[in-house]
């Protein structure tokens, strides 16, 4: 798994779109995601644009009465449960359909069950599914973001410390991701060490041609 | 003599200015600042030759010796340049460049380049006017030998760019004329100290051009292989092909971009393309219906390359249940040629395809129909510079009188910048459309890419979310779809001041750089 991960990651720096595609499905087949999100309205994400904008102009208005709603300590440990499970799935549906704009926000949300998790009754293993969920989906998200890759593996680095109880696919798929944002950041790290030293080339080189003309002075003039 | 000399030192300073870009291209591109910095230093060359000379000129007891051995030492170091800059490129470079933060280390390296392979030889040619002044005046007076230099000199010249555009470049190639330009000097050198034994000699440049020109593989993407390369009077232009049969043409540098996409077994396209199947659907919105007098959606593409968007424009047109009637206009014909040979176009019976080569967007679009359905612009000049005449207010106004009512204009922009669709690149040209499109403009972000397309009808709205939901057929690809939710995608005119784009005053070039190069850092 890991090496196909880091695979479709070099192949999506040439090609964004449709890696995403296939790398999610990478994800979703190491994670399990499908098998273990028992999401109660969608049974599969959707596979092209129209049923995307089926699905999105559905859930979004529910997403945003579900994520009011877990801010509210009275709601009740069920319905708590099958609204964070709802927006897990969605999550999902934006990441491997390549949605950043609705992602993003989305996984905010997510992490700020946490922040209500005292005094709530959420079960503990899907709360930290939940955020263990969202953390991975922001990671893959940065592969796919040049301006984000340092975030990204941040979060990765610290995802297996988090999550100790993750499955061991989830694990690995987090790797793969760590792996590929290494060695992107490495990559960045020479080009801009090479840009820095490139900074004197050029007055290295005007120096070399005044101390040959300063020959050629001397040569011709003295 | 000394006539013939004096253009020959003419051409050859011309010759090194202009191909000496296109020899760089394959490895550092042919920006603004490339041309910019070339020009510069071969100025700065060309003062100081003409300064040394002048002194040298002076003092000497033999004008016309020191004359040939500027000679030799020109021919020379052209082909010290044509053998040495090659792997001088190659060793700055970095591997796994992307072009995001290719600014500043294509910059450093363009200008060292030049510096090291281009001022040499320019300075010792330049060192030969005051020179031949000086062996021209002992007969007719310095007045008169210096205008006669001067007049010599510059028709040589001027011989030079003509040479170099309209034959160098499309016939003879860049490697070739230069290592005949050294060869000549050489051969100069030695008729003028009258040594003719030697004359064998001055073919020695000729023989470097038997190595092989590295430059094709400059920046190579990792897992491609070339397939074909060429240079155009506009730029370095290659084919190269994936494992997995896909194809790229690459214009200048390369690196992970492409100028036009091929895939071997057709279909969408993928990337920014895809978005473009939307400018039809957008126009067959509401009351007005596309293509209604000719029974196909009438489209022209500017910047057609070897006409990647064709595919998702088709599929626009049969969404809205019409044929395809479109017209590619490409400005560079080697880019079709290269097009035709190696990423053909696929037969499509619904499908009339009509290329103007050779010819400039905006002259050919002013000499258009006006009822067109769909207008498409996809130009680009060294590698991410939208031609500024191309990116201004009045050429949008041009755009919008050849639309019919509900007629869409899209428009791809590439920015490496952080993404603000109000300020930047994206800022100024979403305002300067807005000036003839009203509030009629869309500008959606490709996901996780650095490119966006902008819509924008005349006359009507563009369709909000629920209305394109009903007008997309099943089977688009699914990032055509995030494309068009809401997060990735920004209505109207800019929020706030942005910067204005006009003829006479477009600082787009100077943006677009300070937008590639934020983008690096």
């Amino acid at each position: 798994m890991s090496r196909i991960g880091l695979q479709v990651c070099s192949e999506l720096h040439r090609q964004p779109v449709w890696a995403a595609a296939l790398l999610l499905a990478s994800i979703a087949a190491a994670s399990g995601l499908r098998a273990q999100d028992p999401s109660p309205a969608v049974q599969a994400p959707p596979q092209d644009a129209q049923s995307l904008l089926s699905y999105h102009l559905e859930a979004a208005p529910r997403a945003e009465t579900q994520l009011a709603a877990l801010a509210a300590p009275d709601l009740s440990p069920q319905a708590r449960s099958e609204a964070v499970e709802e927006l897990r799935w969605q999550a999902f549906v934006y990441l491997q359909a390549g949605a950043e704009g609705e992602l993003l926000p989305l996984l905010d949300g997510l992490a700020k069950v946490e922040q209500v998790k005292p005094g709530v009754e959420l079960p503990v293993d899907l709360h930290n599914a939940t955020l263990a969920d969202a953390e991975r989906f922001r990671i893959q998200a940065a592969c796919w973001s040049p301006d984000q890759y340092s975030v990204g593996l941040d979060l990765a680095e610290a995802w297996s410390g988090r999550h100790p109880k993750a499955s061991e696919a989830e694990s690995n798929s987090v790797a793969a991701m760590k792996e590929y944002l290494e060695s992107r950041l490495q990559d960045r790290e020479e080009i801009q060490s090479r840009a820095a030293s490139l900074l004197w080339y050029p007055l290295l080189s005007l120096l070399l041609l005044l101390g040959l003309g300063r020959l050629l002075w001397r040569q011709w003039f003295s | 003599m000394t006539l013939f000399a004096a253009a020959l030192a003419g051409f050859a300073v011309l010759a090194v200015e202009i191909l000496g870009v296109h020899l760089l291209a394959p490895w550092f591109g042919s920006s603004t600042i490339v041309w910019s910095q070339q020009i510069g230093l071969v100025l700065l060359a060309i003062a100081l030759g003409g300064w040394i000379g002048g002194r040298r000129a002076s003092t000497t007891q033999n004008p016309r010796h020191d004359a040939a051995m500027c000679f030799a030492g020109g021919g020379l170091l052209l082909a010290f340049c044509l053998f040495g800059l090659a792997p001088f490129a190659a060793w700055i470079l970095p591997e796994g460049l992307n072009l995001d933060q290719a600014a500043s280390i294509f910059g450093r390296g363009s200008i060292t380049a030049a510096l090291l392979f281009f001022v040499p030889p320019v300075f010792f040619l330049s060192m030969i006017s005051p020179l031949l002044v000086q062996i021209r005046a002992e007969e007719r007076g310095a007045g008169r030998a210096a205008g006669e230099i001067s007049c010599a000199g510059t028709i040589g010249s001027l011989a030079g760019v003509l040479f170099a555009t309209f034959l160098a470049l499309p016939v003879i190639g860049v490697r070739p004329t230069l290592g005949m330009v050294a060869a000549i000097l050489l051969l100069s050198s030695f008729l003028l100290r009258k040594k003719p034994a030697a004359l064998a000699a001055a073919a020695a440049p000729l023989l470097l051009l038997l190595t092989p020109d590295a430059s094709a593989q400059a920046n190579l993407p990792q897992g491609a292989k070339v397939l074909a390369v060429a240079e155009s009077s506009y730029q370095h232009l290659r084919v190269i092909e994936f494992d997995d049969g896909v194809r790229w043409l690459q214009m200048n540098e390369g690196v992970d971009s492409y100028q036009s996409l091929w895939l071997p077994q057709g279909g969408w396209p993928g990337g920014y393309y895809d978005l473009f199947a939307l400018a039809p659907l957008y126009a067959n919105a509401g009351k007005e219906s596309v293509g209604s007098e000719q029974g196909a959606v009438q489209v022209w593409v500017l910047g057609f390359g070897t006409g990647t968007a064709v595919e998702p424009l088709a599929q626009g047109a049969r969404a809205v249940g019409k044929g395809l009637a479109v017209t590619g206009v490409e400005l560079d014909p080697v880019v079709a040629e290269l097009g035709h040979e190696w990423m053909p176009q696929q037969e499509q019976a619904d499908v009339d395809l009509t290329e103007l080569l050779g010819a400039d967007a905006r002259a050919m679009l002013r000499a258009g129909p006006t009822n067109l359905d769909v207008i498409v612009l996809d130009a680009y000049a060294r590698q991410f510079e939208i031609p500024l005449h191309l990116a201004t207010t009045e050429f949008f106004a041009e755009v919008h009188n050849h639309l019919r009512s509900g007629g869409v204009f899209s428009l791809n922009l590439g920015t490496a910048a952080p993404a603000s669709a109000d300020s930047g690149l994206l800022g100024a040209v979403r305002g300067a459309v807005a000036t003839s499109f009203g509030e009629h403009v869309r500008i959606q972000q490709v996901p996780y890419s650095r490119n966006w397309i902008l819509f924008a009808r005349k006359d009507q709205p563009l369709p909000d979310l629920e209305e394109l939901h009903a007008l997309l057929p099943q089977g688009w690809p699914l990032a055509l779809g995030a494309a068009c939710l809401p997060g990735l995608v920004r209505n109207g005119a800019p929020e706030g001041e942005v910067v204005s784009l006009h003829d006479d005053r477009n600082p787009l070039g100077v943006q677009q750089l300070l937008d590639w190069r934020e983008g690096g850092e």
